[in-house]
Formats: structure tokens, C-alpha cells, sequence
């Protein structure tokens, strides 16, 4: 990552400020980062995991789905229930 | 040093909450505890029949809302925003009659460990003002130590239990899912939950009964007989009724205690010795998939900030610097308004989340998040908890960790967030008069466990009752 990416981000993030005050610490983030590649090994290829217990991959059929989507109707205690997440 | 619950056979809790309330005042004249404190005369506590704790006081987290009471969540970006609604758990405590104080001081948003990162100044703590009383939830430690009672606070890698063990109180990350989150101000979405700090392991079980009913509005609590079953037993414990704890099985690691400092690893070992004294059972596991938690943990945490932040502009919420066209007041009031470690955590998140960088390290960190937690699974179903310290060294002086730096205190904490499972500090005593603490965890919806074992070490190894020195 360089000043151009941070510069990037900044933009993408709607903050107008210096892109050098993050440079320095930059180094750091990336160093902790680096450690993801020293345990990747150990983790085996499997479903990612979701605090909901399901098991889940990043979706890409959003914008197919979208389109086919039902309203969500409330309950009789005027609550919304949200529709069951589909098991992939 | 109040006791909630003794406010169910009180004659006068109005007169207690009174006392409690002027407790609380001075010291927030010298350790900075609220962002809002709230009049005596505005809260017009009142004996309400049928509510167990009417008369009762509780402080609440500044990312809690509250209806009627600003929330800024620490936060120059919502210095005006007052809520029109309140959080579940907040409503479930009117029920039985506890009103809201005041809003404690926390690391904005959530972002920080050590209680500095507030945009409306520092909590100092209580213990020894020159030192910090750990973030993010630190007015609520803080009020729980110097008063008592409880307090509500948020966990997303920690923010309960490290002030809880920088303040020598207990506090309790419970299961993800236990808790409804509506209400809860997001900063990272899959790790964080409401919390509770307390004095005595009674008040906390009553509080948590009581929040812990199924809320339809947050679709991450898990419709489950699991819950039901874990609110019994909260009842069992806070009506007096707590099984000891002979015949438990308490894991741990050496490797992941010798990380501490000398000081805090000794501690470590004291609080296993005094379970072995009460008949439990003590087993050296591997805990070292531990290790990956630090930078799993931010990078996921990071993620999801960038995407829950985004919403400050100045426009749906909070202030807005105006110069100029409408997005030159936006980039204006993010870089004005948040505080640096916010943003650097949201620069960051965008970065790690964007094309090119995503598969680098965000896919990896989720990849090993569920290694963690199958690890962390794994070894729960070979003893009832595990033991480690909560914080890998005493609470450091003000000013002294800052940045990046600062999240190697988080070392032992992000672990229950990325997994799931509840977690515990018990204060387990001083070094050179700076308050330490263990964390214990267990598995999910054993919540009870983690205070029928600090109930167990109440007058053994801590002293709910120890009062702050008043010189500080």
C-alpha cells in the first residue's frame, strides 16, 4: 500500500484530510496484517463463518435476486420480520 | 458501595439512589465518568409498584440509545443528536424500574482501549487518576468502581472486559446473539454485544435475565430453547441458589499466560490456584490458534467500520461543517468531526475492502475467523472454561499507548468476539495498586457459568465491596 492508495481510500471514505497522517502508521496496520499470511495455512478451505451459524459465501447473484425480492410483511405485533437468510 | 439488588427490600431506594447519585457526582468532577449527567432533578425518580428496582439508577453507555437523552457515542459528529427511541435493553431495564443517570464517556464509537480516544476528553482511573481505566466502555467501569450498582456498556473486541479489569469490577461480554443489539449504535456488526459491569455477580445475573428476553427487532438472536434454559438458571443465581464449583474443568495455557507481563502472569496463576482450593479441576490445553486473534480481529473490525461509518456525513445525522458545495461539507465534517482514530480505522477499512486489496487480507481474516472459532469450540467441549488474563499488562499511564500500538492490549480479548462465545473479567487484585483482572470463557449460552465461577471467587479472590481510595 502507498500514498496513492491511502489517497484512494480517503476518497472512497468522504474524509477530507492529509493522506500523510496515515502513511506512518500505515506500516504498522499492514505489519499486523501480515501476520494473516503466517496462519492462513492452519485454516482449513471451509465455509466462512457467520455470527448466525450459518454458513455463508460471499454473495454474487445480488443483483438477479433483487429483482425477483418480495416485500417483507409486519407481524401482528407491528414488528417486521426479516426473511430467513437462504442457506447456499 | 451500592448493591442493586438490595434496592428490592430497601424502605427508602429513593434515599440510596440519592446517595449513589451524589457518589457519582464527585467523582465525575475528577475522573470525567459521563459525557451527560443528568440532573437530580430531571430523572424525578418515583416508587412505581410492581417494578422490583423502581427508585433504581443505572449508567449507560453512550452508544446506547436513549430516548430523550443525547448520545453522541463519544463523538464530536453527534455532540446534538438525541434519539428518539430507546435501545431494547434500555427499555427492559425502565420495566423494572431502573432509569438512566447519564451517558458514560467512551473511545468514540467504540474505537480504543484505553478510554482516551473520547472526543469529550479522557476518563481517568479511579484506581490511580495518572493512569487509564481501559476502553472502550471506561465510564462505566469507572462508575461501577468508584459507586457501585451497574452499568451498561458494548464489547466489540474487549470494550467490557479490559476497563472492567483496569477498574477491579466484573464485566461480562455475553454470548453474540444473547442480547438484543437494536439500539446499540453499530461500529462492527458480527462482533459486538451488550454488556454489563457490576460490583456483585447477583446484580449482574438479574440484569442480564432481564435484557436477555427474545427481541424480534434483531435478527441475530437465534430463536433457541438454549436461551430460555440459560434464563432459568440466571434466576437460580441471582435468588442465591449457585452451585459451587467442585467438579469443574478449567482449561488453560502457559504459553498464553507467559505472554503477560511477569506481574499479570503471576496473578494468572494465583486465581488458578484458589480454583483448584474450591474443587475445581485444572488442565493444560494448546490455546495457541489464540495468536491470530490481534490481526484477524482488526482487520474484520476495520471492514466494518468503514461500511458502518459512512453514514456521519452531517446530513442524516449530527453536524455538519458547511463549506462550499455539498461535498466539500461532507469530506469537511468527516475530517473535522471524527476523531483520528477513527478514521484511521475507517481509511483502513476501506482500503483492506477494496478491489485489489480485499483478497490480501479481508477473505483471509474472515477464512481464519472460522478456523478460530472451530478451534475455539474444539476445545470447550474438553472443559467447562478457559482462563487467561484479561489484559496482558496493568492499565498504562495516560498518554502512553497510542495508535496501532495500543491494540496489543487487546491480545487476550478479541478471541469471543470473533468467535461467538461469552466471556467474563473477574478482578483478581492489584500490582503496585493498579487493578488486575482474569477473563474466563465458555461455551455458548453457558453465560451463567462464567458468574456462577466468579460468584465462587467472590471474598477468595476479589472484594466486591473494596471501596476506591478517596485520594486517588
Amino acid at each position: 500500500m502507498d500514498r496513492e492508495d491511502v489517497e484512494k481510500a480517503l476518497r472512497l471514505a468522504g474524509i477530507g484530510d492529509d493522506p500523510e497522517k496515515y502513511i506512518e502508521q500505515l506500516e504498522k496496520v499492514e505489519r499486523l496484517f501480515s501476520q494473516l499470511d503466517k496462519w492462513l495455512d492452519e485454516a482449513p478451505e471451509r465455509p466462512l463463518y457467520h455470527p448466525l451459524d450459518i454458513n455463508t459465501e460471499p454473495r454474487r447473484d445480488e443483483p438477479k435476486t433483487s429483482d425477483t425480492s418480495t416485500w417483507i410483511e409486519g407481524d401482528e405485533e407491528g414488528y417486521v420480520e426479516a426473511p430467513p437468510l437462504r442457506r447456499r | 458501595m451500592l448493591k442493586l439488588l438490595d434496592l428490592f427490600e430497601a424502605d427508602d431506594p429513593i434515599s440510596l439512589s440519592e446517595k449513589y447519585y451524589e457518589r457519582l457526582k464527585r467523582w465525575e468532577e475528577r475522573i470525567n465518568i459521563f459525557i451527560t449527567l443528568r440532573e437530580w432533578g430531571e430523572i424525578q425518580l418515583v416508587h412505581e409498584p410492581g417494578k422490583p428496582l423502581s427508585g433504581g439508577l443505572i449508567p449507560v453507555k453512550d452508544n446506547i440509545s436513549t430516548r430523550g437523552v443525547r448520545t453522541t457515542c463519544g463523538s464530536r459528529i453527534l455532540e446534538n443528536y438525541i434519539p428518539p427511541y430507546d435501545a431494547y435493553a434500555v427499555e427492559r431495564l425502565g420495566e423494572i424500574g431502573l432509569k438512566v443517570v447519564g451517558k458514560t464517556n467512551m473511545d468514540e464509537f467504540g474505537m480504543g482501549s484505553t478510554g482516551e480516544n473520547s472526543g469529550y476528553g479522557p476518563t481517568r482511573n479511579p484506581w490511580n487518576t495518572s493512569h487509564v481505566p481501559g476502553g472502550s466502555s471506561s465510564g462505566s467501569a469507572a462508575a461501577v468502581a468508584v459507586a457501585g450498582g451497574t452499568s451498561l456498556g458494548s464489547d466489540t473486541g474487549g470494550s467490557v472486559r479490559l476497563p472492567a479489569a483496569y477498574c477491579y469490577v466484573l464485566g461480562l461480554k455475553p454470548t453474540y446473539g444473547l442480547v438484543s443489539r437494536y439500539g446499540l449504535v453499530s461500529y462492527a456488526d458480527s462482533l459486538e454485544q451488550i454488556g454489563i459491569l457490576a460490583r456483585y455477580p447477583e446484580d449482574m445475573a438479574y440484569i442480564l435475565y432481564h435484557i436477555s428476553k427474545l427481541d424480534k427487532r434483531d435478527m441475530t438472536m437465534p430463536r433457541t430453547e438454549d436461551r430460555e434454559e440459560l434464563r432459568e438458571r440466571l434466576i437460580n443465581l441471582y435468588t442465591g441458589g449457585a452451585d459451587g464449583l467442585e467438579g469443574l474443568r478449567i482449561g488453560y495455557s502457559p504459553e498464553l499466560i507467559e505472554m503477560a507481563d511477569d506481574a499479570v502472569a503471576r496473578e494468572a496463576y494465583r486465581a488458578l490456584n484458589k480454583l483448584v482450593e474450591l474443587g475445581v479441576e485444572t488442565l493444560e490445553i494448546d490455546l495457541g490458534f489464540m495468536e491470530a486473534g490481534l490481526p484477524t480481529y482488526y482487520a474484520i473490525a476495520m471492514a466494518e467500520a468503514s461500511s458502518n461509518l459512512m453514514r456521519y456525513d452531517g446530513v442524516l445525522y449530527g453536524y455538519m461543517e458547511r463549506e462550499g458545495e455539498y461535498w466539500s461539507s461532507v469530506y469537511r465534517t468527516r475530517a473535522l468531526r471524527l476523531g483520528e482514530e477513527v478514521k484511521r480505522r475507517i481509511v483502513y477499512g476501506s482500503l483492506i475492502t477494496s478491489a485489489g486489496y480485499s483478497g490480501r487480507y479481508y477473505i483471509k481474516a474472515l477464512r481464519i475467523r472460522r478456523w478460530i472459532r472451530d478451534m475455539m469450540i474444539d476445545r470447550l467441549r474438553r472443559v467447562d472454561a478457559v482462563l487467561m488474563p484479561t489484559s496482558p499488562s496493568t492499565p498504562p499511564r495516560l498518554g502512553e499507548v497510542e495508535g496501532v500500538d495500543m491494540y496489543a492490549l487487546d491480545l487476550y480479548t478479541v478471541i469471543p468476539n470473533l468467535t461467538g462465545h461469552p466471556a467474563i473479567n473477574i478482578p483478581a487484585g492489584f500490582v503496585g495498586g493498579l487493578p488486575v483482572g482474569i477473563q474466563l470463557v465458555t461455551s455458548y449460552f453457558n453465560d451463567d457459568l462464567l458468574i456462577r465461577i466468579a460468584k465462587g471467587l467472590e471474598g477468595v479472590l476479589y472484594d466486591p465491596s473494596k471501596e476506591v481510595d478517596t485520594d486517588g
